[in-house]
């Protein structure tokens, strides 16, 4: 018997050795393949009929849906879906948003698509949809939508994230925070300070902000950032840096979630955003229909849902909906609080970004 | 001490010092013999850890050296990777530093663990097992994290309960080299104290008696016949340590960043993170740890060279007999419980506070009059919660049994053949340590996603994930545990008519059973935390803990996050005592074994 077990492990061994001999490369051939749109057979669909339609389908295919997200409360909406399709098993594979953009990339190229769905950040749908592996959403819940949510590309905003300023009250006297951001440049904020090591998104929409909306010139924006950085604490992963300004370890974090900062206070910690530290950056996390999906219909059920309503399960967990209105809750970001969304051609050069704020934490001279 | 004659020329003893001018290469050798057990097992064996370690590293090489379009070899991955503003140069330094420091911490810690628990009559010799283990089975995040709230300079809890109102000062700063390289070195202290006791329980103690009577001190026993008899195993530890801070970032990110430390490692985090990800220059900064790796393991074969001064396991009986501490006992006992306050209670106290709070604040009266076990009712509310624990189970158990039955095979190998290129296969088998685990996953989901057969998308391809992940440590354990045996108890076996098969399972597997032990518990514990390659490579379903406990970490529920831990402190000390009683029959079994 152990012999029979030997071979067989050689021989799954052999099989392994001579399954390997393609030698990896990276760039396997991407060319954008225009196929059929496989969602055709439902657009103009509407109501009670494009449901009906889209359930019966969704069971023909087999009453699965295979998600990607990053989305950390992508529960709530699972549940949700559940309830109002209980027919439809969701699978939703969760993970940190570069991993899920080269999960996807790497099944397409080589060529098993494995998800209808995907749920992540900005940046990565761009990514994806640069690569031709989005189809637009056409569908009747994007008419609630607020009009930033959409004109994206081949994918749509589902809700967005705050970055804002958030305080220990403890540690912060009432009003003792600045009305906007320049006011973190005084040197009477030293070590009291937060960021977080991998937010140059950020860092990207706040430069952009100041130098297009504030009228800053490069090099005085520049020499503002160096003077705020002067004064912080480099902080790694948004979760310590929360649960470290709830502790009191630094009086305020100038770049935290707001639905942090909410969920926190709704716990009974001492910490806030408002009145608003102006300006908040929001930032888009999106859903995308797989241009090649294994299951279709249930991926256009799925996101009728999420964008009509399963806002309400966005509202409820304290982020920010992308619909226009929730009925029973209240815009987290007060109305006019000066915002700020980063542009397409500011996400392209995500490289210079990403490099320039490494640079500045680090006290390295910037790079060209 | 090994007694081998040196006139013995038995054809059938697959060692030989000195070695023979030429010899034919073991696969030719296996191939000239029939299909018999050794052929297959060792061959496999061997084919096996080869594939696992060459897949990442392809990978990685093709990465590194080929232009973007794939036409020709180039260098320039090396200059984007090391050169500009990259500030490598000043990062290596910190991270040498910081490394060797851990490093050494630990080593000297978990050696005197061992010997004190191994080899002397200390009392509460049962707190080691919680002293030496917990570290190791607390995620570093967590670990780290429980420090920052017991160290940090102005709020952390020694300064303020402690040194505060006792010397008016704050002198503990978590914040600085000197912190990074304290939690470090306590998290790594285990891989040092698993190793040394498998060493320490394998020596003859006879030696030490006669040094002991021909008049040497105890220092001099320890100094000139107890080091050298477990320099495999210290030599192990320390590679493995060494490397392991060189390529790890938890602490190093959460400790250093505050204060601008930086070490090399960031900036493989740096390029991982962003997007379109720069995989050569991750790939170059693998390959320039691979090659200090690779050095150490060069070293560490060198210092092994003259290998019958370590043998210590032989044909002779030998009851280990703990060292009498006397006078000692008492301060031994003290120094004892203070260490395991210090690593176990303190850190894993504050996890436990924590686990239960809303969020976390010092303790008050006002905090701690609201305690509550909300966190840990929402652990076991998860819906995820008992399939990630199976399947973490079924990966650990299995990994860990994979990987030390393989390299037991290998180090045999490395350490008992002349086989040609056996010191390329010792080397191949320490090259995962290096590769970072998304390049990990990225390898294996390029490889099996390209394959017929079903292993992507399945519990198989995070088995051999982690198989290769943990691939050197399981090298390491072996070949410490096989450098302290004598080939004459194989010799003799093989003698008395055993085939190679009932030699290695009947006397070699029981006589390395310590250390082979010790490293089954260590992958075992390590393999509940793997992250880096499971987050891309598992799919929904085949959920694990480690992908709980991340999807907690994004979502800010730190102190939902600390029940879990607290949880799976509590399941793995249980696991690994179970291990333990399982093992200690095994164990003794072998000892009966060696002394007929």
């Amino acid at each position: 018997m152990r012999h029979g077990a030997l071979t067989a492990g050689l021989l799954v061994a052999g099989l392994l050795m001579s399954a390997c001999g393609p030698s990896p490369t990276t760039t396997a051939a991407n060319a954008p393949r225009e196929k059929s749109n496989p969602y055709a057979a439902y657009e103009g669909l509407k109501g009670g009929k494009r449901t009906a339609k889209l359930l019966a389908d969704a069971r023909e295919e087999g009453g699965v849906l295979d998600l990607y997200t990053s989305n950390t409360d992508i529960q709530d909406l699972v549940d949700g879906f559940k309830k109002a399709h209980p027919g439809i098993k969701v699978r939703a594979f969760r993970a940190n948003s570069e991993t899920v953009l080269q999960r996807t990339l790497q099944e397409n190229q080589a060529g098993k698509p494995q998800n209808d769905v995907i749920d992540t950040n900005d940046l990565e749908l761009r990514a994806l949809d640069s690569q031709h592996l989005l189809r637009a959403y056409t569908g009747p819940s994007a008419r609630g939508l607020k009009p930033e949510a959409k004109g994206l590309g081949n994918w749509t905003a589902e809700r967005f994230n705050a970055f804002v300023a958030g305080w220990n009250t403890r540690e912060i006297p009432r009003g003792g925070q600045p009305e906007d951001f320049t006011g973190f440049a005084d040197p009477k904020w030293k070590g009291k300070l937060s960021v977080e090591v991998g937010d140059w998104d950020w860092y990207a929409a706040m430069h952009t902000y100041l130098t297009e909306k504030k009228g800053m010139t490069e090099a005085a924006a520049d020499a503002l950032f160096k003077k705020v950085v002067a004064n912080v604490k480099v902080a790694k992963g948004h979760t310590v840096q929360g649960e470290m300004l709830s502790a009191g370890q630094f009086g305020l974090a100038l770049s935290v979630y707001s639905h942090t900062v909410d969920k926190a206070a709704r716990k009974g910690a001492p910490v806030t955003w408002k009145p608003v530290v102006e300006p908040v950056i929001l930032r888009p996390n999106g859903i995308g229909l797989m241009a090649s999906p294994r299951h279709p219909a249930a991926a256009l059920l799925w996101t009728d849902y999420v964008l009509g309503e399963g806002q309400k399960e966005i509202a409820k967990s304290l982020r920010i909906p992308a619909a226009r209105h929730v009925p029973g809750y209240d815009e987290p970001v007060p109305a006019g609080t000066e915002t700020f969304t980063l542009s397409k051609t500011g996400e392209t050069e995500t490289k210079k970004w990403d490099a320039a704020y490494d640079a500045l934490l680090r006290g390295a001279p910037q790079a060209d | 001490m090994a007694l081998i004659s040196a006139s013995r020329k038995d054809p059938a003893a697959p060692s030989q010092d000195p070695p023979p001018p030429s010899r034919p290469g073991l696969l030719t050798r296996l191939r000239r013999k029939r299909l018999s057990a050794q052929t297959l097992l060792v061959g496999g064996a061997v084919i096996v850890v080869g594939y696992l370690a060459v897949v990442p590293l392809g990978y990685l090489i093709h990465d590194t050296f080929l232009d973007a379009d794939g036409s020709g070899v180039s260098l320039d991955a090396f200059s984007r990777a090391y050169g500009g503003n990259s500030q490598s140069g000043d990062m290596l330094l910190n991270s040498l530093w910081f490394a060797l420091g851990s490093a050494a911490l630990a080593l000297i810690l978990g050696t005197t663990l061992a010997y004190i628990q191994v080899r002397t009559d200390t009392p509460f010799k049962s707190l080691f097992f919680a002293a030496s283990l917990v570290p190791l089975i607390v995620p570093g995040i967590l670990y780290s994290t429980s420090w920052i709230f017991l160290g940090d300079p102005q709020s952390g809890l020694l300064n303020a309960l402690l040194f505060k109102p006792l010397t008016g000062t704050s002198p503990v700063n978590i914040y600085s080299v000197w912190g990074m390289i304290w939690v470090q070195g306590l998290h790594l202290s285990p891989v040092a104290f698993l190793l040394m006791v498998a060493a320490f329980r394998a020596m003859d103690p006879s030696l030490e008696e006669s040094a002991a009577m021909s008049g040497a001190s105890r220092l001099t026993v320890l100094r000139r016949i107890t080091v050298p008899l477990v320099r495999p195993a210290l030599i192990s530890a320390a590679l493995l340590m060494f490397v392991q801070s060189l390529e790890s970032f938890e602490v190093p990110a959460l400790l250093g960043l505050q204060n601008g430390i930086y070490v090399f490692t960031s900036r493989i985090y740096f390029v991982l993170r962003s997007y379109p990800t720069d995989y050569g220059a991750a790939g170059a900064y693998a390959i320039g740890l691979l090659l200090i790796a690779a050095a150490g393991v060069l070293l560490s074969s060198w210092l092994q060279r003259s290998s019958r001064n370590f043998q210590t396991v032989t044909g002779k009986a030998f009851r280990p007999r703990p060292v009498e501490l006397g006078r000692a006992r008492p301060v031994v006992g003290v120094a004892v419980i203070v260490y395991f306050l210090i690593t176990v209670v303190l850190p894993v106290a504050v996890l436990v506070y924590a686990s239960l709070l809303k969020y976390y604040a010092a303790p008050s009266a006002e905090t701690l009059s609201s305690l509550t076990f909300d966190n840990y009712r929402q652990v076991f509310d998860m819906p995820l919660a008992f399939t990630a624990l199976k399947n973490s189970l079924i990966l650990g158990l299995g990994a860990a049994t994979v990987v030390m039955l393989l390299t037991a095979v290998v180090s045999w190998v490395v350490l008992r053949t002349k086989a040609r290129g056996r010191r390329l296969l010792d080397l191949l088998a320490f090259t995962p340590i290096v590769i970072p685990g998304l390049v990990l996953g990225l390898a294996l989901a390029f490889v099996y996603l390209r394959m017929p057969l079903p292993i992507y998308g399945t519990l198989l391809i995070l088995l051999v994930s982690y198989c290769t992940r943990y691939l050197p440590y399981g090298m390491r354990y072996s070949s410490a545990a096989m450098a302290q045996m004598a080939p004459e108890l194989e010799e003799s076996a093989a003698v008395s008519g055993a085939s190679w098969f009932q030699t290695f399972r009947r006397v070699l597997l029981p006589l390395m059973s310590s250390g082979i032990l010790a490293g089954w518990v260590y992958i075992l514990v390590v393999s509940f935390r793997e992250l880096s390659s499971t987050i891309l490579l598992y799919s929904p379903g085949k959920e694990v803990l480690s992908v709980l406990i991340w999807e907690q970490f994004e979502n800010g529920q730190f102190t939902t996050l600390a029940a879990l831990g607290v949880c799976m402190v509590l399941l793995l000390v249980v696991l690994v005592a179970l291990a333990y009683r399982l093992g200690a029959r095994f164990g003794l079994q072998g000892q009966a074994d060696s002394s007929n």
